[in-house]
């Protein structure tokens, strides 16, 4: 099972006029990542949280992308399935005519926290 | 003193999350990792490692470090390592099925818990990725 399948799901998305698009996701508590991330201790991995903006950009392009590069990625607060499991992603995409790329900076929150901030290239 | 060179000594991620296989060499200052990708990893999309899988390699490097240094000062369990930032982070490709990382750690300033590391991840002689990272050692 895949990532995409197991750990979240995209539950909406919102084009905002000042040209930011909305994400809400939502984390799946019983998923096999926090077998091992920790054993009896489950934390989101970070990564995880960079796999979900990707998810979200590419469901707003409609097409797969690669994370080729990460300018500046911050995990903020630490993240648990039980406290942070229901997210909003916001995201402004500018794409790069040249070489095909997009440029993503998003964070990721709730009504609590903001867990990540993410700047780079997909394509 | 007895040194034992299990990863499961080092770090405490574990199946289907565990993406280092062996510390193959470390130092105070650094230190190089193996990690061979197996179908079973859950980072792993149309048969290669995503690029967030990368990412988790090199940070469980780096905090692979961290625990093979504290086994060497005495300590009985792994420390938990956690990223704060990734930075400059590169893909030159994504790694496919079966192939095997070699990543490079080197460490430089280490401040309040936060050591900021400088990570390279080659297969072979091709290097595969690069990216600097601060890693929040917990206690």
């Amino acid at each position: 099972m895949t990532l995409k399948e197991d750990y979240y799901k995209i539950n909406g998305q919102q084009q905002k006029e000042d040209g930011k698009i909305v994400f809400s996701v939502s984390v799946n508590p019983d998923s096999k990542v926090f077998e091992g991330h920790f054993p009896g201790h489950p934390v989101c991995p970070g990564v995880c949280g960079m796999a979900i903006i990707r998810g979200c950009a590419e469901q707003a392009v409609g097409r797969s992308l690669t994370i080729e590069s990460v300018k500046q990625c911050r995990f903020v607060t630490l993240a648990t399935p039980d406290k942070a499991s229901q997210l909003t992603v916001e995201m402004t995409m500018t794409p790069n005519e040249a070489d095909g790329s997009v440029l993503v900076i998003a964070q990721t929150q709730d009504e609590e926290n903001l867990y990540i901030t993410f700047k780079g290239t997909m394509k | 003193m007895t040194t034992s060179n299990s990863i499961f000594d080092f770090i405490p991620q574990r199946w289907p999350f565990l993406m280092v296989d062996t510390v193959v060499e470390a130092d105070e200052n650094s230190c190089t990792t193996e990690f061979t990708i197996t179908d079973d990893s859950i980072l792993i999309e149309n048969g290669k490692l995503m690029a967030c899988g990368i990412v988790e390699h090199m940070a469980q490097s780096a905090s692979a470090h961290a625990g093979y240094m504290a086994r060497q000062n005495g300590a009985e369990t792994a420390p938990v390592g956690l990223i704060g930032e990734v930075k400059n982070f590169r893909l030159v490709r994504l790694p496919e099925l079966k192939e095997t990382l070699r990543t490079q750690i080197v460490l430089g300033l280490s401040v309040n818990g936060v050591t900021t590391v400088k990570a390279t991840t080659c297969a072979g002689d091709e290097k595969i990725a690069e990216g600097t990272f601060k890693i929040v050692i917990e206690d």
